[in-house]
């Protein structure tokens, strides 16, 4: 009984060692190249910054133009014209739930990003990397979201174009 | 001192007191919400004057929720709308994966 007690003990510390340690091992050139290039990185990353902050507020405010001053007065015209055409609202409203988050994951994602800035990458080079891949993590999930977004931009469209056939 | 003298020496550094506590609440909240990622106001985020210009220029137009509905009218939306599409496509690619891959910033190829 002890045995077992102190085998799955054992066991436990086991697995709590292989997740508390790095994710991502790097070589040991891999970690020379970021200590030696990490002002330059992280120059990089302060630039990456800028240009993230812009094309994050203008494409904010494009989206806000489109469900403010096209989606939602041309759904309630609509309405108001006794035509029923779901689709459209069923897109407005996806499309406004998907703005949502990506409002979210971009500030999830700048987050990470100012952390990475932070980081001390010519002393600890390893939590750099770490931090970089979840960053890029981060990073994916906001440009899926504009993805998407874009594509429901182009499918109201093409929507609005049938009903123009059917009037 | 007499007692008004030190009353006055208390109101003023609780009034401080109160102002550095306050402002740094509403720094910790701003940096939380997200907002501080937002802020064009900052320094070194300014936006330029051509595109205070052409955001000027969008915000003129703004589709009608009365009147009927007629192909002309469509026609007239549709033209406007993909003025908007135009904009949000102009933006090539982003957020895309390449400015922190590792072949980018050079660390792919330390690993050979």
């Amino acid at each position: 009984m002890r045995k077992a007690f102190y085998s799955f003990i054992g066991i436990m510390l086991s697995f709590c060692t292989v997740f508390s340690s790095s994710v991502y091992a790097l070589s040991e050139n891999q970690k020379n190249i970021i200590s030696q290039y990490c002002a330059s990185m992280v120059q990089g990353f302060k630039t990456l910054q800028h240009v993230d902050v812009d094309n994050r507020v203008k494409l904010g405010s494009r989206y806000e133009t489109a469900i403010s001053k096209f989606m939602t007065p041309l759904n309630l015209r609509i309405v108001k014209n006794n035509l029923f055409v779901p689709e459209l609202v069923d897109l407005q409203k996806t499309f406004a739930d998907r703005r949502a988050s990506f409002n979210n994951n971009f500030t999830v994602y700048s987050k990470h990003l100012k952390e990475l800035i932070s980081i001390d990458c010519q002393n600890y080079p390893e939590d750099f990397y770490n931090k970089l891949v979840e960053t890029r993590k981060a990073r994916e999930y906001v440009h899926q979201d504009v993805v998407y977004l874009n594509s429901i931009l182009r499918i109201y469209k093409e929507t609005v174009e049938k009903v123009k056939k059917e009037l | 001192m007499n007692k008004g003298g030190r009353n006055l020496i208390i109101l003023g550094i609780s009034a401080t007191i109160i102002a550095v506590l306050t402002t740094a609440i509403s720094l910790i909240v701003y940096d939380a919400s997200g907002d501080i990622y937002l802020d064009r106001s900052r320094p070194g985020f300014l936006p330029e004057k051509e595109e205070i210009e052409e955001e000027q220029q969008r915000d003129d137009y703004a589709f009608s929720e009365d009147g009927n509905l007629t192909t002309e009218v469509l026609d007239e939306f549709l033209e406007e709308y993909e003025k908007v599409i135009d904009l949000v496509e102009k933006i090539e690619n982003p957020f895309s994966e390449k400015p922190l891959s590792d072949d980018y910033l050079g660390i792919s190829n330390a690993a050979e």
